[in-house]
């Protein structure tokens, strides 16, 4: 599955590197399903990241109820530390060819921006970012626990 | 597509897209499915979702995103 990268800016210009102002990231537009609601928003692949993390207010959007969920603190850039709780969800990936969906355990947190991390995420594709060329390809592995 | 003609089409395509995200700093914005337009935006995202849906604009008409603010990141 072939995608676009995305243009992202920096909110401060670096004083080196030419200044530039922008950067291509890798990011994929992605459906969260929670029964018949969903949202769809675009995931920055994050391969620091250990887990799939999307907002609060995704999991307010999808109508979960996070009361007694599994809650885990994780360590932010910068060392500050955050509790997220862990729901199962299933997501998916529209490309024009193969729509792939599958179910797994996501984090939700007070992040603003949805980000695609290993666990549940990256684990199951093969991924290969070529920034020159923006382009990002991820490519199903076996072990992606498909849904229907 | 000869590779400048190539080049052309994305800075110009790059620009657009930065045009549009210094306009939209700070805000959380419903992009049209290609990714060129937004198409609605709003202080938090479930009153994207109001607005979006104010607009006539159904679930899977339009992507979401989280613009960073000034001096802003991700958290």
């Amino acid at each position: 599955m072939l995608f676009p990268t995305t243009t992202a800016t920096f909110t401060n210009r670096f004083p080196a590197f030419g200044r530039p102002t922008f950067r291509q990231m890798p990011a994929v537009n992605i459906y969260a399903h929670y029964g018949p609601a969903f949202d769809f928003g675009l995931a920055y692949i994050d391969t620091m990241s250990d887990v799939i993390l999307l907002p609060d207010s995704v999991a307010q959007k999808l109508k979960l109820d996070l009361r007694f969920a599994p809650a885990h603190t994780i360590t932010v850039v910068g060392g500050s530390q955050v509790v997220v709780q862990f729901a199962e969800i299933t997501l998916e990936l529209r490309h024009p060819r193969t729509p792939i969906r599958w179910t797994t355990e996501v984090a939700f947190g007070p992040t603003q921006r949805w980000l695609f991390g290993h666990f549940g995420g990256l684990e199951f594709f093969h991924f290969t970012l070529d920034t020159v060329n923006e382009e990002l390809i991820l490519a199903p592995r076996e072990n992606l626990p498909v849904a229907e | 597509m000869d590779q400048i003609a190539r080049w052309t089409e994305r800075e110009n395509r790059n620009k657009a897209r930065l045009a549009l995200l210094n306009q939209y700093m700070g805000k959380h914005v419903a992009w049209s499915l290609d990714m060129t337009k937004v198409l609605a935006a709003a202080d938090d995202h479930l009153s994207l979702h109001e607005e979006a849906a104010r607009l006539g604009l159904k679930g899977g008409d339009y992507v979401t995103e989280y613009i960073d603010g000034e001096g802003g990141h991700i958290w």
